[in-house]
């Protein structure tokens, strides 16, 4: 009898240990994925893919501006101190440089959390209409804006611009293109007709700048004219104070890691007016140098943008003047001058074009692909002219040899 | 899984009423007629011939005993019913042991007590809910007598008092902040997962080990173990492997921690069974290496930063009781500066521990301590904000931040701890022991961090205010019973028990993190106008198991244990509802056998095997979890962690083999061999980062790691005599260990990616390139430095060998002289903070390379008469060469050899006992004592920066054996007086 009582306590012992384990609390903190998968968690999931887009431009835009001659890593600046960051200036850069995974793992997240809402929107079938619209198109516009990221900033060597997916093969610059407008073109289609078809010139925006990019001027040019227009407000990534924009706490008042090439500071010499177009002030280094950086994005909050009118007027210049439409080309640049007060140009050619955008898109990620459109590299043979492609991808993706 | 809602029914309250039915099943025993017996008699020393006071006599099974006088004498009554054991036991003596008959004259016993030189007879731990005399433990066990040590110098925390004495354990502070972390480091480090820490206990009670780091430091934080007051530790005792905290099961792979505080006790010389003892402490830490300016150009800024830290302690405690009650209660008031301006621990402790003993058989014992402490973090490390990034990087001092920044800055963090434990014990029959425990660790931490509004702080917007509490809330319950039987005539005794462990915890966290004041006036968090960062957390874990071991003695020469512990945790995935530890052990007493001389008082061969393992994280199991982000669109969902619903504990095995010997009755000798193995080891594989899947890396068990060391002890007392006592203690140890298998990961690099987990290398390994030598262009200028094409190991910064040496002399009885010095070799050290100040020009051998090389026009201040060489010169190329050495872009270039001896302890006390009791009016004075202690005096070492023990990110990090700009241990005085009444 003695023994049954003790197997029978033994045996209770194992179901009372079992279930003491598992009845803990829930986690406050953090979902499991399959809970999300709810028409309830739409604008949730919706703004998630904005939030990740929101931390991977800005910081696209200072990495790919430091590696161009937009910005300069100068170490007598006080608090400049990134080795990464010198790497980047002088495209030497090693494969373990975490300010560029950094970049790297935020773009793929933005990616895959907008491919991630796309297949959920699929199985979820009682969505609300317009959240379920308004989720698509960020998620196709965010997946196609990602792709045409990876194609122009990053590359697996020095001079071949290209980037790889969801663990996959090295995509060159030009497929990556290809496949930014597939999505565009998904995200088109799910723009609202609201807000007098804001969305859809974004769209068509992008979707020029890739075309420009490609090489497809004529396209470019067509896209260029259905996009954002003169009164468009900027489409831009929104931050908080809990989530700044990348610039103030790298080239800006929080902390100042990149200043501004010294031209930007000649270009408002020559022209005062300039100082409407190309916000920068001045900031003293340890050895007394005075050096310049930015004062476009002032605030932790300052909104970065995406894509503008302006650019959209530059494409529309550059490609005019490559179809011998001067005149197109000098009114489509003296509508931007005219925004920031400054004087009508009574010529132009393409010396002007690449100047202007250098001065109307600074700061916005286009410098570093325009110094390789217009054969204008400014470092040595050798060096890189992409950002580099890291060890942490390769060592771990099968298709690079990982 | 976790999102359940917590059941109402609880399975701790089913085994309570377990428990409680145990109690009442179980009958007393009848009591035949008993006939009163008073005990008299006298303890001395079997040697010396001299009486003992404080020796514990009782009898056998019973709480009915008292203490030896002063003069050695005992006394008192026992209601006899039959023969009875006799038992008188003192520190440092083995135990005395007689049973008499009714008819016996016990009213004047002399119990002469044998000198137990390696406390053979000590009864130590081996096992959960096992206990028994080191002479017969199939396992190495490690016993820290620490009252004796606090007797003798000042301890600060856990750390000062364990580091050099234990042969296998080793203990790494991660820098020298008063109140900061340290990392155990255990045998051969076990697997490769838990951070290598063994799980601490504390009265019973499973006591939280972390390091907390609140608000940014730089990588330090406080460490949790601080919180206990050293000189209420009576003993700490540690399992140092699998083999022998095998019965502790799931976490129990880096060993076990045991800390006994000390209980009620009625001292030698007590009035009215009440002692009462004060400790006042005075000292001082004081920077223990001074930067050279031939080594950075603002040595002297560097300097400059440290200050003498003053050290003031409190403590009184009061002890007493009789034969029904004991109780020990103390407070603790301890404040202590560390060596640079905001670094400081306040901290107060109280202590109530009582035993109750309402019958022979029946034992209640309450255990109750309360931490108030306070401790100031200084900026250090990697850290823009710190005193030494500040004075060492740059050839100009406070480029980053000024020092009236620096020295306003607060970051502090303010606990308030409660450790308690309630036990019963009671011993229905003479042979069956039941105990029940249930202890709570409960912890409230709030950490605040301070940058004012009117001073300049880099990343920060006109002043940061940042809040972060936690609360952390463990509850152990322990229920065992314990039968011992004898069979075959005596020959062949038995010890069984069976018992359950239960574990919960549950922390929570939040914090708030705001900028932009507009007033330095007003700094309350509502004052900041913006919002930073705020979170939340909670995480609640449970684990649980059963178990049972079987111990057998044989005409005690033979010892057997076998044992089996099955546990359950809230953690492991689905193919591991449970988890199986099996443990078996034996040992011989050769010196039974007629073969061996009489000089050999002992000499005991054992071998042990167990298997413990690590749990994965509470949430490793959960395949995707998901977060909300706060920024410019509200909060979103963003990706937070991914696991493996597979995933399962890591498993260690050990093996281990050893001896103890006594020879000529004063030398003893302990030597084990271990050989440990960790198989499904938890690896994290990190996704591609273009999967987008990298929140987290992803766990599998693929992981494999052998280990194995040696251990020695040896223990003598070459001199003994009533004037005159020296005692030698010689500990050393090896340990080694070799990645197997990592399943097909790539190596996995700390945060700096030098330290590597990588198969066939040690654990932690410095794994880097390094440079071979300088390049030169045609025209014989430098062209840069060549560097390796693959890593090449630099060695570990986990020393291979480490051991200790300490001599305590004993004069007249009163003076004693203790003299500690460890020494650890195979160690190595990152110096990031030479690397980084050769990066901004602040090593002046480097300046004066890059001026001879023509790499500057400007020759370094003050050596405007330097020669500048001519490319393709001999001495061009020699410092080339030597540039090419000091490359900054090359870790490899400043990893160095650290091998090191320091001495580590000193003190010298004297007791004025016999003085003060000769005057008639402070006779009841029964101790007073007065000393010096110091540490970290005198320090050799192939390093060249400041400390060889530190480590930049803490004591929890990836990161080992890494210097960059961490403050060094400090050397620490001490002057105290102990008086006892």
């Amino acid at each position: 009898m003695q023994r049954v009582l003790i197997f029978l306590l033994v045996g209770f012992l194992f179901y009372a240990c079992n279930d003491y384990v598992q009845s803990v609390d829930p986690l406050i903190d953090q979902v499991e994925d399959e809970r999300l998968t709810d028409a309830s968690q739409v604008i949730f999931l919706t703004k998630g893919v904005q939030q990740r887009m929101a931390t991977t431009v800005a910081l696209a835009g200072m990495l790919s501006g430091g590696l161009s001659d937009e910005m300069v890593f100068d170490q007598d600046v006080p608090n400049a101190t990134f080795p990464t960051f010198r790497e980047i200036d002088e495209g030497n850069i090693e494969p373990d440089n975490n300010s560029i995974d950094g970049l790297f793992t935020n773009l793929s997240e933005a990616r895959y959390f907008a491919e991630d809402l796309i297949r959920r929107l699929g199985e979820i079938s009682d969505a609300d209409p317009e959240q379920e619209r308004e989720a698509m198109y960020t998620s196709y516009l965010v997946s196609g804006l990602m792709r045409q990221y990876m194609a122009s900033y990053f590359g697996l060597n020095p001079t071949e611009p290209g980037g790889v997916i969801n663990a996959g093969p090295f995509i060159p610059a030009s497929e990556m293109y290809n496949l930014a407008l597939e999505h565009y073109q998904l995200a088109l289609g799910k723009a609202s007709t609201d807000d007098g078809g804001y969305q859809g010139r974004v769209v068509n925006s992008l979707i020029a700048r890739v075309h420009l990019l490609a090489g497809n001027y004529s396209s470019a040019a067509t896209f260029a004219e259905n996009g954002l227009v003169s009164g468009d407000e900027a489409f831009s990534a929104l931050y908080t104070t809990q989530s700044p924009n990348d610039y103030y706490f790298g080239g800006g008042r929080g902390r100042t890691q990149w200043i501004v090439d010294f031209r930007f500071n000649d270009y408002i010499t020559a022209d005062p007016a300039e100082a409407n177009r190309i916000l920068i002030e001045t900031i003293e280094g340890s050895s007394g140098t005075i050096y310049y950086r930015q004062a476009a994005f002032p605030e932790q909050t300052s909104p970065y943008p995406i894509v503008t009118w302006q650019e959209m007027s530059l494409i529309i210049a550059e490609t005019s003047l490559r179809n011998n439409d001067s005149g197109r080309a000098l009114s489509a640049v003296n509508s931007v001058r005219a925004f920031y007060g400054l004087g009508t140009l009574s010529a132009i050619d393409m010396d002007t074009i690449i100047t202007e955008r250098d001065k109307t898109l600074f700061l916005q990620g286009h410098r570093m692909m325009d110094e390789k459109r217009f054969n204008q590299w400014h470092l040595p043979t050798g060096t890189w002219q992409v950002l580099r492609i890291g060890e942490r991808e390769i060592n771990a993706n099968p298709n690079l040899g990982g | 899984m976790l999102s359940n809602i917590k059941k109402c029914y609880d399975a701790r309250w089913v085994l309570m009423a377990f428990a409680l039915f145990l109690f009442s099943a179980v009958s007393l025993q009848a009591k035949s007629a008993p006939e009163l017996k008073e005990i008299k008699g006298v303890v001395v020393d079997a040697d010396l011939n001299e009486p003992l006071a404080g020796a514990n006599v009782f009898v056998k099974g019973t709480n009915v005993g008292s203490a030896s006088d002063l003069e050695g004498k005992f006394s008192f009554v026992y209601n006899a019913s039959g023969e009875f054991t006799l038992v008188v036991s003192f520190i440092g003596y083995k135990k005395y042991e007689e049973t008499y008959s009714l008819s016996a004259d016990v009213s004047n016993l002399v119990v002469k007590l044998q000198e137990d030189i390696f406390q053979t007879e000590e009864v130590v731990v081996t096992g959960i809910a096992n206990r028994r005399s080191k002479s017969v433990a199939e396992v190495a066990v490690s016993r820290l007598n620490v009252d004796q040590l606090t007797e003798k110098a000042d301890y600060s925390s856990l750390n000062q008092l364990v580091n050099g004495k234990l042969a296998g354990v080793q203990i790494q502070p991660a820098s020298g902040n008063v109140g900061g972390g340290f990392r155990f480091f255990v045998r051969s480090g076990g697997g490769l997962n838990g951070n290598e820490q063994p799980i601490i206990f504390v009265d019973g009670v499973r006591v939280d080990n972390s390091q907390l780091v609140g608000f940014f430091t730089g990588g330090q934080g406080v460490g949790t173990l601080s919180d206990i007051n050293p000189d209420d530790i009576e003993n700490i005792e540690f399992l140092k492997g699998s083999a022998a905290a095998a019965s502790y099961g799931t976490n129990g792979s880096n060993g076990v921690v045991l800390i006994t505080t000390k209980k009620g006790r009625i001292s030698a010389g007590s009035r009215g069974g009440v002692s009462v003892n004060y400790k006042l402490t005075l000292g001082s830490n004081e920077q223990s290496f001074d930067y050279d300016p031939a080594d950075f150009v603002t040595a002297n800024d560097a300097n400059n930063t440290f200050r003498s830290g003053d050290i003031q302690q409190h403590n009184i405690n009061i002890s007493g009781g009789n034969n029904f009650i004991k109780y020990y209660t103390s407070f603790e008031k301890r404040d202590e500066q560390g060596i640079q301006v905001g670094n400081y621990l306040n901290r107060h402790n109280l202590r109530a521990n009582i035993d109750v003993f309402p019958s022979e058989k029946l034992t209640f014992t309450a255990t109750a301590g309360f931490t108030a402490s306070e401790s100031d973090v200084p900026q250090n490390d990697n850290n823009i904000r710190g005193w030494l990034g500040n004075t060492l990087l740059f050839a100009s001092s406070y480029a980053f931040t000024d020092s009236l920044s620096i020295a306003n800055l607060r970051n502090n963090a303010d606990t308030d701890r409660f450790i308690g434990s309630f036990q019963a014990s009671f011993i229905p029959r003479k042979n069956l022991e039941v105990k029940a425990s249930i202890g709570v660790d409960n912890s409230d931490l709030r950490w605040d961090e301070y940058l004012r509004s009117d001073l300049f702080y880099p990343n920060t917007v006109n002043g940061q205010r940042s809040v972060w509490t936690r609360s952390n809330r463990q509850i152990t319950f322990d229920l065992n019973a314990r039968y011992s039987y004898s069979l075959m005539d005596g020959r062949l005794q038995g010890t069984s028990i069976v018992g359950t462990q239960f574990f919960d915890r549950d922390v929570r966290t939040a914090f708030f993190q705001v900028q932009n004041f507009s007033s330095p006036l007003i700094t309350d968090i509502g004052a900041g106008a913006d919002l930073q960062d705020k979170g939340e957390s909670k995480l609640n874990t449970r684990d649980a198991g059963i178990f049972t071991t079987h111990s057998f003695s044989f005409n005690d020469t033979y010892f057997m244990t076998v044992g089996l512990r099955n546990d359950f945790a809230s953690s492991v995935g689905e193919n591991a509802p449970d988890i199986f530890y099996p443990q078996a052990s034996v040992a011989m007493r050769l010196d039974k056998f007629n073969f061996l001389p009489s000089t050999f008082g002992l000499f005991k061969l054992r071998a042990a095997y167990g298997e413990t393992g690590i749990l994965p994280a509470l949430v490793d199991a959960i395949p995707y979890l998901w977060s909300a982000e706060s920024g410019g669109y509200g909060a979103g969902a963003v990706l937070n962690a991914i696991g493996n619903r597979n995933i399962e504990p890591e498993r260690v095995k050990e093996l281990e083999f050893g001896f103890e010997t006594e020879l000529f009755g004063n030398y003893a000798l302990e030597f084990t061999y271990y050989m440990q193995s960790a198989r499904q080891s938890i690896i994290d594989f990190r996704n591609a980062l273009s999967t987008g899947q990298t929140a987290t890396a992803v766990p599998f068990n693929i992981g494999k790691v052998d280990g194995k060391g040696l251990e020695a002890l040896l223990q003598a007392t070459p001199f003994r005599s009533r004037n005159f006592q020296v005692d030698l203690t010689l500990t050393s140890s090896w340990q080694t260990n070799e990645v197997k298998d990592l399943g097909g990961a790539q190596p996995i690099f700390d945060g700096f990616d030098v330290n590597v987990t990588k198969e066939g290398l040690r654990n932690h390994e410095f794994y880097t390139f390094d440079v071979i030598g300088a390049r030169f262009n045609e025209d014989g200028t430098y062209a840069g430095s060549e560097i390796t094409d693959e890593r090449i190991s630099f060695g570990n910064p986990i020393p291979n060998y480490t051991g200790s040496f300490a001599l305590n002399v004993n004069l007249f009885k009163n003076l004693n002289v203790y003299v500690m010095a460890d020494w650890a070799t195979g160690h190595s050290i990152f110096n990031l903070t030479k690397q980084f100040a050769a990066r901004f020009g602040n090593v002046p051998e480097l300046n004066r390379l890059e001026y001879q090389l023509g790499f500057t026009d400007t020759p370094p201040e003050g050596e405007e008469g330097l020669q500048q060489f001519s490319p393709g010169s001999a001495a061009y190329k020699d410092a080339a060469n030597r540039y090419a050495q000091l490359d900054f872009n090359v870790d490899g270039a400043y990893i160095e050899e650290a091998d090191f001896l320091k001495l580590r302890e000193i003190s010298v006390s004297y007791n004025l006992r016999n003085l003060v009791q000769k005057i008639q009016a402070a006779n009841f004075v029964r101790n007073l004592t007065v000393g010096f202690s110091a540490r970290n005096i005198w320090t050799t070492t192939k390093y060249s920066g400041a400390d060889p023990e530190v480590n930049f990110d803490g004591a929890r990090s990836l990161s080992r054996g890494q210097d960059f700009l961490t403050l060094q241990n400090p050397k620490v005085y001490a002057f105290f007086l102990q008086i006892g009444f």
